[in-house]
């Protein structure tokens, strides 16, 4: 089995991603995700906005799962458990439907830059998709920044990592 | 009907078919129009689209919308204004008086709160924001915020943006030229971010300047500047040419 593939050859552009800056709040974020991927069919997987500070350098990553998260409100989050059996959360979502217009409309004036996933792990163009397949899994990412010099010029999606992989698997 | 292989931009030449069908009477005076769907059905155009060539026909008063009624074609009134002929510059501070200028933010981000019909663009198409304080012998005196369509000019978040003005950046740089300038006067109370940069307190009154800079059909950006109060004010000098 051999993989040859560098990043660089299955990296995607950053302005397939919506982009917007860390003082947005989740309820801008909301908008622009309805507006740019949903409303406009385009799913472009996994559906994610990018995070900028103010000198366009990536801070983050926005999923839909981070947005929900931001949303919760704040009592619902989970605790650290300590010596204590598994408990069923399940209920709590009907607390969070009895709050969802009053606690919901408060969370969602908070900055994305709060739920966003940082960008803290990065690839660069000539690095080999084995790496960046290693960083994705161990770190549970979906997405991963590539960066040439201090440049930050795509961005490798699990697809196409799977992809790859699992290509050079059924040829064994 | 529209032409795909046109260069024209489809909601430029859907503006057009609408507003010949206004001015034929085809469509007569305080007739709803179609909706928004069937629209999109009749020309075979997104929504992002039809909405464009909707509010542009709105704005220049051919039609007027109804919340919750509908489209309704409007009377043109004729207006006949005098033209000038008159200097643009940018930032639009007194010439006279000396000034320095720091870029605060410079970044990407998607069109919110009406950028898109403001600057004419779908709701996906990336914008180039950028922010700039101007000072008036070390006083805070300018906040300008520019939002310019990321694809009429890439090298504005490239390249190195340090000083001087945006406009002719993007046109020396991007090769546009500029056609028309509206500016649009008011007066607001500041957000607390811009209360912050000016120093005054937030919710304070200031000198808003609105400008929508066209190059050709295509609105090359939107830009909106605050000015505080005893900050110098914000200069407009006309000229008229011979």
């Amino acid at each position: 089995m051999a993989i040859t593939k560098k990043v660089k050859e299955l990296m995607v552009d950053v302005f397939d991603f919506p982009h917007i800056p860390y003082w947005f709040t989740l309820r801008q974020a909301i908008g622009i995700v309805k507006k740019s991927l949903l409303d406009e069919g385009k799913c472009h997987h996994p559906m994610a906005v990018l995070v900028f500070d103010e000198k366009y350098n990536l801070m983050g990553t926005l999923g839909l799962k981070d947005i929900l998260r931001g949303l919760e409100p704040k009592f619902m989050k989970p605790t650290t458990k300590a010596q204590v059996p598994e408990a069923d959360d399940s209920g709590l979502s009907l607390v969070w439907d009895t709050l969802f217009d009053r606690e919901t409309a408060k969370t969602a004036e908070r900055p994305v830059s709060e739920v966003m996933v940082p960008a803290r792990f990065f690839v660069r163009p000539d690095d080999p998709v084995t790496k960046a397949a290693y960083l994705m899994v161990h770190n549970e990412l979906v997405l991963l920044p590539v960066l040439d010099e201090k440049k930050f010029v795509g961005l490798v999606r699990m697809i196409e990592i799977f992809d790859e992989i699992s290509e050079a698997i059924i040829k064994i | 009907m529209i032409d795909r292989d046109k260069p024209q931009k489809l909601y430029i030449q859907l503006y057009e078919i609408l507003k010949e069908k206004i001015q034929s009477g085809q469509w007569a005076l305080d007739d709803k129009i179609p909706t928004e769907e069937e629209l999109c059905r009749i020309y075979s155009v997104s929504k992002a689209t039809i909405r464009l060539a909707l509010s542009e026909l709105a704005r220049q008063g051919f039609l007027r919308r109804q919340q919750g009624k509908g489209t309704f074609v409007s009377k043109k009134e004729g207006r006949e204004s005098v033209f000038l002929n008159a200097p643009f510059r940018d930032p639009m501070l007194d010439q006279r008086v000396a000034y320095t200028e720091d870029i605060i933010a410079r970044t990407v981000m998607m069109p919110i709160e009406g950028l898109e019909e403001k600057l004419r663009i779908p709701e996906d198409w990336h914008i180039v924001y950028l922010k700039k304080l101007f000072k008036v012998d070390g006083r805070p005196a300018v906040v300008q915020e520019a939002y310019v369509p990321y694809g009429s000019c890439p090298a504005l978040i490239e390249a190195e943006v340090s000083s001087g003005s945006i406009i002719d950046f993007v046109e020396k740089t991007c090769g546009l030229t500029i056609s028309r300038v509206i500016c649009h006067f008011d007066v607001k109370n500041a957000d607390p971010e811009t209360a912050r940069l000016l120093g005054i307190p937030g919710g304070s009154p200031v000198l808003m300047l609105e400008q929508r800079i066209f190059s050709g059909p295509d609105v090359l950006m939107y830009m909106n500047s605050f000015a505080a109060p005893a900050g110098g004010g914000i200069t407009v000098d006309f000229e008229r040419k011979s």
